[in-house]
C-alpha cells in the first residue's frame, strides 16, 4: 500500500485549493441551514458512510461545542486539522508549498499515519454502527 | 429541501461508484478508500481528471 496520500494533496495546488473550496461551500451551506451536498451513500441505501456527520461535527468545533462535535463525528478535529493544511497548501506559494509537502511526506513515510487514520476511522464507523446503528443513523440524518 | 437533497444524493451515486472504481485503478488502495470515506475528495479528483480519464 502506498504509504505516502496526504502529501501529494497538499503538494498539488489545484487540488488543494478545489477541495478547500468545496469543502467551505459545503460547510457554509450545512451552517446558513441550506441543504449541504447529502451523501450518495446515505441516500442509496440508508446507511450512513464513515464520513456523515462530519460536516455538522467540524461545525460544532469551530463553534466550540467540543462535547457536542465528538458525539457527531470524533473526526471532526482530524478534518479540521487536514482542511487547515489544505488551506496553507493552497494559499502559499510555490517554494513553501513543496516544503510543507515535504515535511508531510516525511512523517506519513516514517508513521503511515494517514493510511492508520483511515484505518481507525472504518473501525470507529464500524463500532458505531454494531454498538447503537440506530442512534448513530437518528444522529447524523 | 430534504427530498431536493436526497435526490441530489441518489443521482450522484452513479458517477461516484464510475469515478471511484477510476480512482482506486488510477491511485491505489489508499486513495481508494479515502474516496470511500469522502465523498467530495472522489467528486474533485475526477472533475479534476475528467479530460484524461475520459469520463
Amino acid at each position: 500500500m502506498n504509504r505516502v496520500l496526504f502529501a501529494s494533496l497538499l503538494g498539488d495546488r489545484k487540488m488543494a485549493t478545489a477541495i478547500c473550496g468545496a469543502a467551505l461551500l459545503h460547510l457554509g451551506c450545512t451552517a446558513a441551514g441550506h441543504f449541504g451536498w447529502s451523501c450518495p451513500i446515505l441516500s442509496a441505501s440508508g446507511v450512513p458512510c464513515p464520513g456523515c456527520g462530519l460536516s455538522r461535527a467540524t461545525l460544532a468545533l469551530l463553534r466550540g461545542e467540543v462535547r457536542h462535535a465528538l458525539t457527531l463525528h470524533a473526526f471532526a478535529p482530524v478534518l479540521l486539522g487536514a482542511l487547515t493544511l489544505l488551506f496553507a497548501a493552497a494559499v502559499l506559494g510555490p517554494e513553501a508549498r513543496q516544503r510543507l509537502s515535504e515535511i508531510i511526506r516525511k512523517i506519513e513515510m516514517r508513521t503511515r499515519i494517514t493510511a492508520w487514520m483511515l484505518l481507525t476511522l472504518l473501525a470507529y464507523w464500524t463500532l458505531r454502527l454494531a454498538l447503537d446503528g440506530r442512534q448513530f443513523i437518528a444522529l447524523v440524518t | 429541501m430534504p427530498i431536493l437533497a436526497k435526490l441530489v444524493g441518489l443521482a450522484s451515486l452513479v458517477p461516484f461508484i464510475i469515478v471511484l472504481i477510476k480512482l482506486f485503478q488510477q491511485k491505489g488502495v489508499l486513495h481508494g478508500i479515502l474516496g470511500i470515506l469522502c465523498a467530495l475528495y472522489t467528486f474533485i479528483w475526477g472533475w479534476i481528471n475528467a479530460n484524461t480519464l475520459n469520463i
